[in-house]
């Protein structure tokens, strides 16, 4: 038998052996992604069969980014969200990970304490969290009271702590600031507590890091917090950099915690109002698919954009090691 | 190059192993095809099914759960009793996912017969074709013949573009509950006003308690209420336009505005959340511990299934050999302004639960016999025992003069507040137009917004928010316009 009948052959039957995966691919990944772009520039329903409409979702989406209301307000609470969740998950994640990583006493148990958190369904935790924030008899604000200092607000206020409103506020030196903390840092703060996932991460590649930089850079003086600042975060950079990537993904994508906090809608004031939950209920309160569809690709986009912007830049700080 | 067999890393197992292998999944796969095969069987015999007494199947998908679930069961086994033509069958889902499984139902042309639905969408499904009018099921007749013999508000509820696009089952109406033995024992009246409620605030925080703190919190949620309480609207039906930023809206925004700014946004904001930590969600109204006469306010806006944990209170207490406070109800005053401009009753928010009849339903004249059935329009006794039954108010005058529904209401006071409230022209409910949802939302968001920072201007932030449902409504696709335009002139 030829080489090229038996490569046709055995590639069949691969194949064939994939085809579970790959019809699964086609049918609920490639045409769903594909037909997406298509009703994005249609009014569709659902129901009925979609008409095209040119770019009137797309000049929506402008006008409400324009005026930030609608999606313009989402993508803001989006990206609040995810400009302070991401780096203070990695930061959390790494200092978390180096402390785990000395032979601290009972580390086996900190270990899996930290973990557990991440195991917890999230309709479980945001259930627990909303409890946890309750402004009254909460325990996040009985800790607050026990080290004296004022109960925040939770999931009661729109104002974030980083916001030109409580900027205002500080400058007017109105007592309100004290209530600092609004529903967005609610969310930040209860997508920290799952922060064992990036731990387990780090401590992989820890143990990775060979011994004999340490030892070369003890040679040559350097202390702890050199040999961590000069060996350790090099050596994790690549590593950062994977989670950078699928936290922002995972970020812009949070919806089962904004919807159960929000009570489904955004609430209070649209502080919760995410681009996941508004392109959910675009589609299935307002049964506007066309526009959901144009949001789904506008995050899209941001989402490749920032990837790309991300890998691009990262010549600059990411250290991959290279074996000679 | 490697053979299949060696990249998956069976090709060093020995033949016996090798045929063994294949055995088991030739095995597997006969199991998962007679399964396939069984399932395939099962859903192809699903019509016979439907006819298996005979009569043909009503499938109704509702809400429902605890112990509404028993009165709904109670309504739909009468109905079986009573019928020879049809039976019904009930499926109760929870709210979010019957919505979703309603569209995919639609769409893959099997819906259920009949829903129950409380959203403001009637006059959304209608322009997507998902629900017919009562008038293409039964004689234009029969279905002007039902809506005449409806409550205003349910009428209004079940109608849309001067047709009867649903069947109002059941009303749902807010009034002011209050703790009267705690207003006698301060010495203080009754407000007649919606300043006089605001200056009870005044006194209670005099008072110094840490509960109650307040003697009354309004809520952003009942926005559309205070509009209403203000005299206004949010939709002008002549001109079919929103008017969010109406003066009657603007007025009644910086009301709930005035509230921050009297006593802190987020102080109003945290206590309010605080009522939703209360063991079960328990009525903020009870006194929760045996020693106290007072809850967390002395009034609070509510609708009418609060009479069955008052109920409930009382029993709990005398049973543990403790009094109860008196409590009553009134409707929410209106602000002295429109009292003086106005000698009728005060105007409010009214909702409903309505029936709607998905198109593509097997046996529609099936679900508007039920739909008949439960409102009391073919047996108006049996309509007023479940209402007594499910603590509900009937959308029929036939029904609330029921010699027992009539007893029943005699026996509770506080009930009956609520049924004759139920009849009064003045009670709005949210506008049946299209994007009705999208309207309560963003003016529910609106108000919140305002709600929580005194610097913002109502009238701005209303107008703001009437442009963006502006834009929302020239969004809606032009064929549902015009549709829309179709069914109206029929």
């Amino acid at each position: 038998m030829s080489s090229t009948g038996k490569f046709n052959r055995e590639t069949l039957a691969g194949l064939a052996f994939a085809s579970p995966w790959l019809v699964g691919f086609a049918l609920l990944f490639a045409w769903p992604f594909a037909i997406s772009l298509y009703w994005s520039f249609c009014h569709f329903d659902l129901l009925n069969p979609p008409q095209p409409a040119g770019l009137s979702n797309y000049l929506r989406l402008w006008n409400e980014l324009r005026t930030g209301q609608g999606f313009g307000l989402a993508l803001f609470n989006t990206i609040y969200t995810v400009l302070i969740s991401v780096p203070l998950s990695i930061l959390l994640g790494v200092v978390l990970a180096t402390w785990l990583s000395y032979d601290v006493p009972g580390r086996g148990l900190l270990r899996s304490l930290i973990y557990l958190p991440a195991m917890i369904p999230v309709v479980a935790a945001s259930v627990l969290w909303l409890w946890l924030l309750n402004p009254s008899d909460g325990w996040v604000n009985g800790m607050l009271s026990w080290i004296g200092l004022p109960p925040q607000n939770w999931l009661t206020q729109p104002r974030s702590a980083l916001s030109p409103e409580t900027a205002r506020l500080a400058i007017q030196g109105s007592p309100e600031v004290a209530k600092l903390f609004g529903s967005k840092d609610g969310l930040i703060l209860m997508t920290l507590w799952g922060v064992g996932n990036y731990v387990v991460i780090y401590l992989a590649a820890l143990g990775d890091v060979p011994k004999s930089l340490y030892e070369a850079a003890s040679l040559d003086g350097a202390n702890a917090w050199r040999r961590w600042c000069h060996v350790t975060l090099p050596m994790l950079s690549p590593v950062i950099l994977f989670q950078l990537v699928v936290g922002i993904i995972r970020g812009v994508q949070t919806f089962t915690s904004v919807y159960l906090l929000s009570e489904g809608t955004g609430q209070p004031a649209g502080s919760l109002l995410t681009v996941s939950l508004q392109l959910f209920l675009a589609a299935f309160e307002d049964l506007q698919v066309g526009y959901a569809s144009a949001i789904a690709w506008c995050l899209f986009v941001i989402l490749a954009g920032s990837t790309w912007l991300l890998f691009r830049t990262s010549s600059a700080w990411v250290h991959y090691r290279t074996n000679v | 190059m490697a053979s299949l067999p060696h990249l998956l890393g069976l090709g060093s197992l020995p033949h016996e192993r090798m045929n063994s292998l294949s055995s088991h999944l030739r095995n597997w796969t006969l199991a998962l095809s007679l399964l396939i095969a069984g399932v395939w069987l099962l859903r192809g015999g699903k019509v016979e099914q439907a006819k298996v007494d005979s009569r043909t199947e009503v499938v109704l998908w509702h809400f429902w759960g605890g112990a509404d679930l028993e009165v709904v069961r109670d309504v739909v086994a009468r109905f079986n009793t009573a019928q020879t033509e049809y039976r019904v069958r009930e499926i109760a889902m929870p709210g979010n996912n019957l919505r979703a499984k309603l569209f995919l139902s639609a769409a893959g042309g099997e819906p259920p017969d009949l829903i129950n639905i409380d959203d403001p969408v009637v006059a959304d499904w209608y322009e997507l074709g998902l629900v017919s009018s009562v008038d293409e099921i039964v004689s234009a007749e029969e279905a002007e013949k039902i809506s005449e013999q409806l409550f205003p508000a349910a009428r209004q509820l079940s109608s849309y573009s001067g047709k009867l696009v649903g069947i109002c089952n059941g009303l749902d109406v807010r009034a002011l509950y209050f703790n009267r033995s705690f207003l006698e024992q301060q010495g203080w009246a009754v407000p007649k006003t919606l300043e006089q409620l605001d200056q009870l605030n005044e006194q209670v925080g005099k008072l110094g308690l840490s509960q109650p703190r307040f003697a009354f919190l309004p809520t952003p949620r009942r926005a559309l209420f205070f509009v209403n309480l203000f005299g206004g609207t949010v939709w002008d039906f002549a001109s079919e336009r929103p008017q969010l930023d109406s003066p009657a809206a603007v007025a009644s925004l910086a009301w709930l505005q005035d509230y921050s700014r009297r006593y802190g946004a987020g102080d109003v904001a945290a206590y309010r959340q605080s009522d939703q930590s209360l063991p079960g969600k328990v009525f903020p109204l009870l006194p929760q511990a045996d020693d106290q006469q007072v809850g967390r306010y002395v009034f609070s806006l509510d609708g009418q299934w609060r009479v069955r944990d008052l109920q409930a209170f009382r029993k709990q207490r005398a049973a543990r050999g403790l009094s109860s406070p008196a409590f009553d109800v009134i409707p929410l005053p209106p602000p002295s302004s429109i009292l003086a401009n106005n000698s009728q009753e005060p105007g409010g928010w009214v909702n409903g639960n309505v029936f709607v009849f998905p198109r593509g339903g097997r046996t529609s004249p099936g679900a508007i016999a039920f739909a008949k059935f439960w409102i009391g329009l073919s047996n108006s006794q049996t309509a007023a025992e479940v209402a007594i039954a499910g603590g509900w108010i009937p959308v029929t005058p036939a029904v609330v003069s029921e010699a027992k529904y009539q007893a029943a209401l005699a026996a509770d006071p506080i009930f009956r507040q609520f049924v004759q409230l139920a009849s009064s022209p003045q009670l709005q409910p949210t506008p049946v137009v299209r994007g009705a949802g999208y309207l309560q939302r963003l003016l529910e968001s609106t108000a919140e917004r305002v709600a929580s920072d005194p610097s913002l201007s109502p009238e701005q932030e209303l107008k703001a928010a009437n442009r963006q449902l502006e834009d929302y409504l020239q969004s809606l696709s032009p064929s549902r316009t015009s549709t829309a335009g179709k069914r109206g002139g029929q």
